[in-house]
């Protein structure tokens, strides 16, 4: 009975050590303990085993709750001293806060002569993903500050040369344009006639039109109270065009010089205004009448310090 | 007709003018623009708008005015409560024999006075000026034609403008003429206060009547107007529409609306009426720069920018008229 109980207890003992892989070890890391939402995790699966072993590249995929895995790298195996170091390695990352649970992952392996795998555990793993934390007091800027992009000399100094090509193009041609203007020297003389010659000859052309004599009565005496008005303005220097028969008369009686020739003014002016305004016909001889009065107001008030015309030289260019 | 022989008619008919000018002088020392475009606005069948400051004799004008021609006057004082009826008139309950009978209000009359007329509602205002405009008033289902002359007079105070009802534009450019009055003279001012203080009051004969006006209105319609001068009148109108066209680069911007058709009429009325008072068949530019200013200054009105640099409509006539060429 003692021998049974022994046996027995022998039996249960050492099962466990029966159930063991032997030679072969496999713990699993991630690289830091805490990470922000959207770090890359690099998860890694290290088995140590025999050479002798074959195993299966762990799936992981279904264990990750709350993480996506970007991407798988290859194994990378290596030999020492008959010992075989097969490195799994997977990068992670999560997009929630959490606290995040790895459980173990179990490694498939076999040796040559088994026909079904054998599996063995890594190591649990617990680590942080947290948001960034905001500062509220904090002044809003960039998430990614501006690219700066880096002076490139020869760019500045296509632009100055560019620069001083166009001052010396403009240069040139100034001094050109300067040139051809010393060369080839344009002005303009231009004779300003006094006063009284305009009045003169607008008289003379009035008179060679012979208005009066074609029946052009009512324009013969509004173009010749125009010439005597323009002829007041530049004379006098008085808005005769824009004045009354009444209000050119009473400026005219502050002018000095036109003292002599405020009555034949008032009646030549008076005149025109009834063959203007009131349809008068007058006689042939007050047409007549009205020439010479005309001629009488501008040769009595000839401007003694203006009789010979003014020549003005005006640079025509 | 001749214009020789409608000179000799006007002179004729004309002189009546100095009669009146004498007889209204005998009480209204100078004023003398004034006197002359009250009887412009006779001849011109026109109403006209006063302002001036209390105290100027604008009553006392028109009263003269109708006291002379030997013609009804009344004399209104516009205030806030005054109704459209107090006005023209209105329809009575007789108990007697129970049927409504019409009593006329002050404005069948020759001359109204309306004193203040911006101190009575719009409602008041506007039965005046349709009166004004069509010279009849209906009362219940009657039309009665105002007899004529029928010259409105309404007086407008320049200060105190709190609690007034200032007149519309619209309404406004039914007057043919806004008189502006002045103070008189150092010596015209003596001559008030001799004659007032002495007691030296003088009664007014009529010296024409209604009739005489109407016969020189048809006279003032018959007096000649050149097409110089219809030409000239546009330009001056035409200006204060668009001063750019005339050389007056300065006032645009400063003009908010120029000048209506109504305001071309009247200022071709208005210088024939001037052109009767100076005994002259025909009109002459001097008739027209005359009456210019009475005609225009209430039908044209001056943006902010031109009040800020404290132009005045006025003022923008002024130039104008210095600038369009006189035929």
């Amino acid at each position: 009975m003692v021998r049974k109980i022994s046996v027995i207890l022998i039996f249960l003992l050492s099962l466990p050590v029966a159930c063991l892989p032997q030679n072969i070890s496999a713990k699993s890391s991630v690289d830091k303990s805490s990470y922000l939402v959207g770090d890359y995790i690099n998860y890694s699966i290290s088995v140590m085993h025999d050479k002798s072993l074959n195993l299966v590249p762990p799936a992981i995929k279904d264990s990750l709750a709350g993480l996506s895995v970007l991407k798988i790298e290859s194994p990378v195996n290596k030999d020492s001293n008959g010992v075989t170091f097969s490195s799994f390695n997977y990068i992670l990352s999560g997009y929630d806060s959490a606290e995040i649970n790895i459980p173990p992952i179990p490694v498939q392996y076999k040796s040559n002569g088994d026909t079904a795998f054998k599996t063995i555990l890594t190591n649990p793993l617990q680590f942080l993903v947290s948001t960034v934390k905001i500062n509220p007091s904090a002044q809003i800027k960039d998430v990614k500050a501006p690219i700066k992009i880096p002076l490139d000399w020869r760019i500045v100094a296509l632009w100055i040369l560019g620069i001083i090509a166009l001052i010396l193009i403009a240069y040139y041609l100034y001094r050109k344009y300067k040139l051809k203007k010393m060369l080839n020297p344009k002005t303009e003389k231009i004779i300003k006639l006094a006063p009284y010659q305009i009045a003169l000859n607008s008289l003379k052309d009035l008179e060679e039109k012979k208005l009066w004599q074609q029946g052009l009565i009512k324009e013969y005496h509004s173009a010749i109270t125009e010439i005597i008005r323009k002829y007041f303005e530049e004379r006098f220097n008085l808005p005769a065009l824009e004045l009354t028969t009444s209000e050119a008369l009473s400026l005219l009686k502050n002018k000095n010089d036109a003292a002599i020739i405020l009555d034949v003014t008032k009646e030549f002016l008076n005149n025109a205004d009834l063959v203007k305004f009131a349809k008068f016909v007058p006689l042939n001889s007050v047409n007549e009448e009205m020439l010479k009065q005309a001629y009488d107001i501008v040769n009595k008030t000839i401007d003694s310090g203006k009789l010979d015309p003014v020549i003005e030289v005006n640079d025509a260019q | 007709m001749d214009i020789s022989a409608l000179n000799e008619k006007i002179k004729q008919e004309s002189a009546f003018i100095d009669l009146l000018m004498n007889e209204i002088g005998k009480v209204i020392i100078g004023q003398k623009a004034m006197v002359e475009r009250l009887i412009v606005g006779l001849l011109g069948n026109g109403h006209i708008l006063l302002e001036g400051v209390p105290g100027l004799a604008k009553t006392l004008a028109i009263k003269s005015l109708s006291a002379a021609m030997k013609a009804k006057f009344q004399r209104i004082q516009f205030t806030p409560d005054l109704l459209p009826a107090d006005l023209i008139g209105t329809m009575i309950y007789n108990q007697k024999d129970g049927n409504f009978f019409i009593r006329k209000g002050p404005i069948f009359s020759n001359f109204i006075l309306a004193d203040e007329i911006n101190r009575a509602p719009a409602k008041v205002q506007s039965a005046l000026l349709e009166a004004m405009q069509e010279r009849q008033i209906t009362i219940g289902d009657q039309t009665f034609k105002l007899e004529e002359p029928f010259l409105v007079l309404a007086t407008q105070n320049p200060i105190e403008q709190e609690g007034t009802y200032p007149l519309p534009e619209a309404q406004v450019d039914r007057f043919m003429l806004k008189i502006k009055i002045s103070y008189p003279s150092r010596e015209e001012e003596l001559k008030i206060m001799r004659q007032n203080v002495n007691d030296l009051e003088k009664i007014i004969q009529p010296v024409i009547s209604p009739q005489d006006i109407m016969n020189a209105r048809s006279l003032v319609h018959d007096i000649y107007i050149d097409e110089k001068i219809e030409k000239y009148i546009l330009d001056i109108v035409f200006a204060t529409r668009s001063p750019k066209d005339y050389g007056l680069d300065n006032l645009t911007g400063l003009i908010s609306y120029g000048a209506s058709p109504r305001a071309t009429i009247n200022l071709a009325l208005g210088a024939k009426a001037m052109a009767f008072i100076k005994r002259r068949g025909y009109v002459i530019p001097e008739d027209v720069r005359g009456i210019c200013l009475d005609v225009l200054r209430h039908r044209i009105a001056v943006t902010y920018e031109a009040e800020a640099e404290e132009l005045s409509s006025e003022s923008v006539i002024q130039e104008i008229l210095n600038k369009v060429e006189v035929p």
